[in-house]
């Protein structure tokens, strides 16, 4: 009985969060449906229903890592041809000539990546997601709570901006502590570190891609055909930036600042997690190293358990009886040595590879190479 | 010559058009709903831990026409269910269609129990299991094997090991060689120190792989894919397929965290694969050992595995009997584009019937 009202109350519930969210899916349609008609904020309209999207498809966005990365960064990168459409838009309010809106727009965009560039921080947030995927982790609210990282990450600089006191040796009865902390807080300091040189390497790709642009568009190329809609020149931008993003990505710089970010983040993590393990085992829970022994030592006696099944079965099937067969047999497993205090029958079991034939040499193999080109289909 | 062509009412036109598409997608894309994974009826035959062993119903009117049945072998990363994304972009139909018996592992989703899983557990462990069902429900000693990306890889490491369960072995866009010019991937990874990633991250998250394949082409990927959006949200069916194909990228396990330690290392760091040197679970896996027959797709446009990185297999494997098909497309539309449809299962059945 309670089931079937249940049953009936959620069927009531999901009617009216149908109902709700029908409304509100409504309202927003109205809504961007006059925009359209008066040229309103686009930027709005973007930002607007990708946020609300999101919200609406994925419950847990603030604590998945990368999940609010992504919503940012999403937004953001169609924010940039958003931006640009408005910019023309505002342009042409202003009677200019197209022309002159792309210089308009190639200046307010030259402008950002140098400040981005003087400032440290990174131009685009595609290009910073990655790792700020990595920092999102630290949002975990049992992080927050256990070891407070956001205070930390705010307040440790300011306090100690040099890094005068974390430098100092500890001493006394709290000396370990204070070790692991000054270790992490210096591992966080090296991790921003290269986190600013990356930025810096990004921010350098975006004002190569905007000083290509600016020649493209000085002195096209003889057989390009001219970029006849806004859709085109961004293309033609993203284009641009894919083919000076790509010569970078595959240079030894980009390997080494990428290397070095990743690996100085992992290291200041590896630390943080072993301030993470002393707190909660200060609180009488079980850390993560701890759970981590005993999930590898199940995985070691699973596997071992699965090879003596193996082999039994294969005796089985080559009809050897089994001694005591009926009866629970115990297995000895050569490694780790058991140590027997009495003689007890055990059958033992080892389990040996199958030997592989020796591979002849071979003379060159004949091989046959067959293509499948596919047409491309006729661009209306 | 001017390179852009602008007017102000053509610019205004533009931004209209815009807003309106903006304003149309929301109702299209609530209409989507919930999309399956997997469309083609399956039936369950074996399980083992996250692990699923599924076996492929036939089409009615269709029968298997070969007695030796095939084992798709998918990549830790991302779902198997691209192989059988939606109706007519399906692989798994097209190779039932072929009169194939198809069977696919589903690796599932590894959580912080499945850390200690090795390349051992997945390929000596997991994988020869799966062989084993397959050929127990056939009556046979060896089955045909089906190996897709990472899966490829790992098919390699089997059949290398395992010669006598495998009859015939197909490779789809898979890595052999990882040290090829063009592999930013490799490129990217040579200078991470993958022990402090593992035991700082335990597992790998699925995301923080999606990010990196994202960032492969940021702009295009990142920025422009959604823009292009816009132009198809007042069409529903579009909208559709997009979803489809979005729900796909953006479903991404946790890699067990030992099992990406060696992956890692030995394929991607130190190139073992041809070099020779991996070590599965004791034994070392030589890929002149295959002397059974090999089929090996590649795509021409392939950003993550290269055409190079796989043409490699040619020199690198010992059968005499070795046959390579080019498709022109890429990673993903090697599964789902219509010319895939057209071509690839058409291909790998009758390559498989000739030596059935």
């Amino acid at each position: 009985m309670s089931t079937a009202k249940s049953s009936s109350e959620n069927a009531e519930w999901f009617a009216q969060g149908k109902q709700y969210w029908d409304n509100w899916v409504e309202t927003q349609r109205k809504s961007f449906d006059d925009q359209a008609k008066t040229f309103g904020p686009l930027q709005n309209n973007w930002s607007a229903l990708f946020k609300n999207w999101q919200q609406m498809t994925s419950a847990d966005t603030g604590t998945t890592p990368g999940a609010a990365a992504f919503g940012d960064m999403f937004t953001k990168t169609g924010g940039s041809f958003i931006g640009m459409l408005e910019q023309f838009y505002k342009s042409t309010n202003q009677q200019k000539s197209p022309e002159d809106a792309i210089k308009d727009w190639m200046s307010g965009m030259q402008r950002f990546f140098e400040t981005a560039l003087f400032a440290g921080q990174a131009p685009q947030q595609d290009m910073q997601a990655q790792f700020k995927n990595f920092t999102d982790q630290f949002k975990n609210p049992f992080i927050n709570q256990s070891y407070d990282f956001q205070s930390f990450q705010k307040g440790a600089q300011s306090a100690d901006p040099l890094g005068f006191y974390a430098s100092i040796p500890g001493l006394g009865y709290n000396r370990e502590t204070q070790e692991k902390h000054n270790k992490l807080y210096n591992l966080y300091v090296a991790y921003e570190a290269k986190m600013r040189a990356y930025n810096d390497e990004m921010s350098k790709v975006g004002l190569l891609a905007l000083q290509r642009f600016g020649d493209y568009v000085q002195n096209p190329p003889s057989d390009a055909a001219p970029l006849g809609s806004l859709k085109q020149v961004y293309v033609k931008w993203v284009d641009i930036c894919e083919d000076i993003y790509a010569k970078f990505a595959y240079s030894e710089q980009y390997a080494t600042v990428y290397g070095e970010v990743v690996n100085a983040l992992m290291a200041f993590k590896k630390q943080l997690h072993i301030i993470t393990d002393d707190a909660a085992g200060q609180m009488n829970i079980p850390t993560r190293a701890e759970v981590d022994s005993l999930h590898e030592r199940v995985h070691n006696l699973r596997r071992d358990n699965m090879k003596l099944r193996q082999a039994v079965d294969a005796l089985l099937k080559a009809g050897k009886p089994v001694k005591n067969a009926g009866k629970p047999v115990k297995l000895a497993v050569v490694t780790p040595a058991p140590v027997a205090k009495k003689k007890k029958k055990v059958v033992s079991v080892k389990v040996v590879a199958a030997k592989k034939k020796p591979v002849a040499k071979k003379p060159a193999p004949k091989k046959n190479v067959v293509k499948l080109v596919t047409k491309k289909k006729k661009k209306k | 010559m001017s390179a852009i062509n602008l007017h102000p009412d053509q610019i205004l036109q533009e931004i209209g058009n815009f807003n309106s598409k903006l304003a149309e997608g929301i109702k299209n894309l609530q209409q989507v709903g919930e999309l399956p994974a997997g469309v083609t009826p399956r039936e369950v035959v074996y399980t083992e831990d996250k692990l699923t062993l599924y076996h492929y119903k036939h089409p009615d009117g269709v029968k298997p026409k070969n007695k030796t049945p095939l084992l798709i072998v998918y990549a830790l990363v991302n779902r198997p269910y691209m192989t059988d994304l939606q109706d007519g972009k399906s692989m798994v139909r097209g190779l039932l269609d072929q009169g194939l018996d198809v069977y696919l592992i589903d690796w599932g989703y590894p959580d912080r129990s499945d850390r200690f899983t090795t390349l051992d557990d997945y390929i000596n462990g997991y994988i020869d299991r799966c062989v084993d069902k397959v050929a127990e429900l056939h009556g046979l000693d060896a089955i045909n094997i089906l190996g897709i990306c990472q899966g490829g890889a790992f098919s390699l490491c089997y059949t290398s090991l395992h010669t006598e369960k495998v009859k015939n072995l197909v490779t789809m866009v898979t890595p052999v060689d990882f040290h090829t010019k063009d592999n930013m991937l490799a490129h990217w990874i040579k200078n991470i120190d993958v022990d402090a990633l593992v035991d700082g991250l335990g597992n790998i998250p699925g995301d923080m792989m999606n990010w990196t394949f994202l960032n492969l082409k940021p702009y295009k990927l990142i920025g422009q894919k959604y823009i292009d959006m816009v132009d198809i949200l007042d069409n529903p069916k579009h909208v559709t397929n997009f979803m489809y194909m979005e729900k796909w990228i953006f479903d991404s396990p946790d890699q067990a965290g030992e099992a990406y330690r060696q992956f890692i290392k030995d394929f991607y760091q130190a190139n073992k694969l041809v070099k020779g040197g991996i070590n599965i679970g004791g034994q070392i896996v030589d890929l002149k050992n295959i002397d059974i027959p090999v089929l090996n797709i590649y795509a021409q446009d392939d950003h993550l595995v290269p055409p190079a990185a796989s043409i490699a297999m040619k020199k690198a494997v010992g059968t005499k009997d070795y046959t390579e098909l080019s498709f022109k497309g890429g990673h993903i539309g090697i599964y789902v584009s219509s010319s895939a449809q057209r071509e690839v299962p058409p291909s790998i059945g009758k390559w498989l019937k000739e030596r059935d």
